[in-house]
């Protein structure tokens, strides 16, 4: 009966197949509220993960001066390659952010009964919004 | 003609098994059939020596809560029909310590309960009664959160318990906010301390699974982002 | 002992600067990207926009908030999975010398078209 143990941590037994990316095959199916959840936190990391790349290149690009910084800009901003990781970039910012919006909502103590309509709207509108993105740079990228 | 439920059943007895294991059985399907009515079947006719908690039998008590076809519910108030397929699959409450097979320790569950002074302390000395009217709002919204019969299902799928063994869970701090929200109550600012770190409130990332599952419709995350509310406003130095 | 920590400043700064960088976000996005789709970005240009106050301390707003959100966000990720107290301190630590670190870079680059 491979993947079924209890796990000892700290004394405790738990029952589940959990590890270290908890309840993901426990539960089944995952709920609204743990999509969105899940989303949030992956997106969270990706995008924490960019950022530190992001300021220190742009930084470093920057103090060596204009030629490097010419130079590594339109090499980046002409990869299609690039392009595409962009677009997902800012599928990721669309999706963190406006579930953020949908988490300040309910910090606010506003729609916390209604927490899935809400998240679906939410999704709504980053498909929206990514769709219009989309269209926007898909001529650069088959240029 | 009846059909014959598959069921499988989570068991492990610490004394006897390395591991734990899964037993199929093969039950009538009765009408109306609730899975507590299954597992007294299966105990009765099949195999002695499955062991599972029960008391009420009628969503009461908070006894039977296990993991059933994917998620924490109570045994008594779940019924076979309602669950759509003919296999059903026990398994003990996961984030909690298994005593044998679908019974587990619910110690550490009441340990974080009693660390939220779950109890009402008078706020001072009175010859007469608070009054308060029976359709108050302020009565509404308590008889909400009273209504926890400490099953265990919200704790039980919280993903922030799993992964923090020293989170208070979603029953214990809606029991707190319970207590925080009674205005006859005079310990509110000392629970608002023990439930304001980063074990208590700020551990909750408004998952929902607890909604998801109990069985008395309660509402911890709303409970949980009010004392919140109140934790920020203390912090902050704003009265409410 | 439970390891307790006061989180309350640290989830409702991460409430704030969330609001921030979606304005701040908002406009930089649009402006740098989306606004002329396929313009190639020259240094000359980066140096009009920051010498503009309002740009200056849009792209500060971003560093600061956005090192903030992200590295306070990983050690609430971090929190989650219930470390020890020297864990939590050693990790808070380093997090903390990562943000410092990376806004002193960044904000000696901005200064530089100042």
């Amino acid at each position: 009966m491979k993947g079924i143990r209890t796990v000892t941590r700290r004394g405790l037994s738990i029952s589940a197949k959990t590890g270290y990316i908890p309840n993901l095959t426990v539960w089944k199916p995952m709920a609204v509220g743990m999509w969105a959840w899940w989303l949030h936190r992956i997106t969270g990391l990706a995008l924490a993960a960019y950022l530190l790349i992001h300021v220190s290149l742009m930084s470093i690009a920057i103090l060596k001066g204009p030629e490097l910084f010419d130079s590594l800009l339109s090499m980046l901003m002409t990869s299609k390659l690039f392009l595409i990781f962009d677009l997902g970039l800012f599928a990721a910012v669309l999706i963190h952010g406006i579930n953020g919006v949908r988490l300040i909502l309910f910090d606010l103590g506003i729609g916390m009964r209604r927490q899935k309509e809400i998240f679906w709207f939410a999704m709504a509108l980053v498909a929206a919004l990514f769709i219009w993105s989309f269209l926007r740079i898909l001529p650069e990228i088959v240029r | 003609m009846s059909v014959n439920l598959t069921v499988k059943v989570f068991r492990y007895n610490p004394e006897v098994d390395d591991l734990p294991r899964f037993d199929t059985f093969d039950v009538p399907e009765m009408k109306n059939m609730a899975v507590l009515d299954l597992l007294y079947q299966i105990q009765d006719n099949q195999d002695r020596s499955l062991s599972f908690r029960c008391s009420c039998r009628i969503g009461m008590c908070g006894s039977c809560a296990m993991f059933i076809n994917g998620k924490s519910r109570l045994a008594c108030r779940t019924l076979v029909g309602g669950l759509g397929t003919k296999e059903i699959h026990l398994r003990p409450l996961p984030n909690l310590p298994i005593l044998k097979d679908l019974v587990v320790d619910m110690d550490p569950f009441f340990d974080k309960y009693e660390r939220v002074k779950p109890y009402f302390v008078p706020k001072e000395e009175r010859k007469d009664f608070y009054r308060v009217s029976e359709g108050a709002d302020e009565r509404k919204l308590i008889d909400e959160m009273l209504e926890c019969i400490t099953c265990g299902a919200c704790y039980s799928s919280c993903t922030m318990v799993t992964t923090d063994p020293d989170y208070l869970g979603p029953a214990a701090l809606n029991r707190a906010f319970c207590l925080v929200a009674d205005k006859r109550d005079g310990a509110g600012a000392e629970r608002l301390r023990l439930v304001g770190n980063t074990d208590g409130v700020w551990r909750c990332h408004s998952q929902f699974n607890c909604v998801e599952v109990c069985p008395k419709q309660i509402i911890p995350t709303w409970s949980i982002q009010q004392l919140r509310k109140r934790c920020v406003f203390k912090k902050l130095g704003i009265r409410v | 002992m439970i390891n307790k920590t006061d989180g309350t400043l640290s989830w409702f700064l991460q409430r704030v600067t969330a609001v921030g960088l979606i304005f701040l976000l908002g406009v930089h996005l649009w402006l740098l990207h989306y606004k002329n789709p396929g313009e190639i970005i020259k240094f000359g240009d980066v140096a009009i926009r920051l010498r503009t106050l309002t740009f200056f301390f849009v792209d500060m707003g971003l560093l600061t908030f956005g090192l903030y959100h992200a590295l306070n966000g990983i050690n609430n990720i971090i929190q989650d999975y219930g470390i020890g107290t020297t864990g939590r301190r050693s990790i808070g630590f380093i997090l903390v010398i990562i943000g410092c670190v990376m806004v002193f870079l960044g904000g000696v680059s901005l200064f530089k078209f100042v």
